[in-house]
């Protein structure tokens, strides 16, 4: 079976397809969550070096687990759990200084008044907005908006893979988007583009 | 400063909204309140762009580079080699080979060095019976007994000591021939000033002034001689 066979297989199937040693399975499973795991990993320890190491580490769990996994959760929860744990045993490796994140008022640029309106601005440049207000959240709340929001992954789903209650996961999301909300805010991004 | 609670418990379903991952139930409650509540319409509005501009914001983010398999590759080759080496040892052992295993371990290093001392006591032992063993045996010397001392050994038995300083030029050989023909050993010596210990088996027929005697015979090699005692 090559590459373009796997595009077809549904996680669970691709999984199994792994076994006993199936590298040409594994790889494409390997693409197929690479880019996902990799940007989660980024929006929670913010260090692409790091990010890309404990990705390494992710997926070797999931090669090591392929015997165990009992499918009792998606393939995909049970990926982004392990990465979760990885990701913070990476945290912890980093200094406080660097986990503390950068405050926004010294890496936010406030839009100059000659420039006009806000809503001028480009989709760009409230993606740079958005990812430098993101990384002024904590861990914590990055994370569950990157699940939550990039990941579109339901609040039980986060529940399980981030090991809390389903109602927390529903303040913690809420109370994140506030506190995106405010920062964009603060510099200028009018509600009606929010 | 405290984020702000919500007005109205849909609110926080919002997210979940927009993804689609509600039971069917909470989707059918959350539609009808948004029917009739402006707040949570504009809550819903902002939860749609704020989805929107983070897709965009992270979608842009770089991939991991492809080091990253490689690395990913040969990590799990050596998982691999680990696992197939753990794999040819034994997991589960019989009683007997409990007990080899046991006593084995009786007889490895803590056994060496006990052995090695008895092989240097036995070695040591060797020697000393060399030493009394005859000339012709030997190694012949050359050079004064001064000059490279002579050889000891332990007599066996109770024996007659008699204290003797030899002629400074008398060589090992006729000396050593001399202690053989009157059935004795060299016992102790050299001292500082040239004396040497010689042992003397007791019998019937050997007292000390027969052995004084016979050494006082031999003026050649014998300077001085007298008895130390059984």
């Amino acid at each position: 079976m090559n590459a373009t066979h796997w595009q077809d297989v549904t996680d669970l199937d691709l999984l199994k397809a792994c076994l006993p040693d199936n590298q040409q399975a594994f790889e494409a499973l390997y693409q197929r969550y690479e880019k996902r795991v990799f940007h989660y990993l980024m929006t929670v320890v913010n260090d692409a070096t790091l990010a890309e190491e404990i990705l390494v580490d992710v997926m070797l769990a999931v090669w090591k687990g392929l015997t165990t996994f009992q499918g009792q959760s998606k393939v995909s929860t049970w990926i982004f759990g392990i990465a979760h744990h990885k990701a913070v045993d990476g945290l912890r490796k980093v200094t406080s200084q660097q986990r503390g994140g950068i405050p926004i008022d010294d890496i936010v640029e406030s839009p100059d008044p000659k420039d006009g309106p806000f809503e001028e601005t480009n989709k760009n440049r409230l993606a740079e907005l958005t990812n430098q207000a993101m990384m002024n959240l904590s861990a914590d709340h990055r994370e569950i908006v990157h699940m939550a929001f990039y990941e579109g992954q339901s609040y039980p789903e986060i529940s399980e893979l981030l090991g809390i209650p389903v109602n927390t996961v529903k303040t913690r999301v809420y109370y994140a988007k506030q506190q995106l909300k405010k920062t964009l805010q603060h510099h200028g991004v009018k509600e009606d583009i929010l | 400063m405290e984020p702000e609670q919500p007005l109205h418990t849909e609110a926080m379903l919002l997210p979940e909204y927009v993804n689609r991952t509600l039971s069917s139930e909470e989707e059918q409650q959350v539609a009808s309140h948004l029917q009739t509540c402006v707040t949570c319409q504009q809550e819903l509005q902002e939860v749609t762009n704020m989805q929107a501009a983070i897709k965009h914001t992270i979608a842009q983010r770089p991939g991991p580079s492809p080091a990253a398999f490689s690395t990913l590759m040969r990590r799990i080759e050596q998982e691999k080699q680990t696992q197939g080496e753990k794999n040819t040892q034994p997991t589960t052992s019989s009683w007997w080979e409990t007990v080899e295993s046991a006593f084995r371990s009786l007889f490895e290093i803590q056994w060496v060095p006990a052995l090695a001392s008895v092989l240097i006591v036995g070695q040591a032992f060797l020697l000393l019976s060399l030493i009394g063993t005859p000339e012709g045996q030997q190694g012949q010397g050359s050079g004064t007994i001064y000059e490279r001392g002579i050889p000891q050994g332990t007599p066996a038995t109770p024996s007659l000591k008699i204290e003797v300083q030899f002629v400074e030029t008398a060589q090992e050989r006729p000396i050593r021939g001399l202690v053989r023909d009157l059935g004795g050993r060299i016992i102790d010596g050299p001292t500082e000033d040239g004396r040497y210990t010689l042992g003397f088996p007791i019998s019937p027929g050997l007292s000390s002034d027969s052995i004084l005697t016979m050494l006082g015979k031999h003026p050649e090699l014998v300077q001085k001689a007298q008895l130390l005692g059984p």
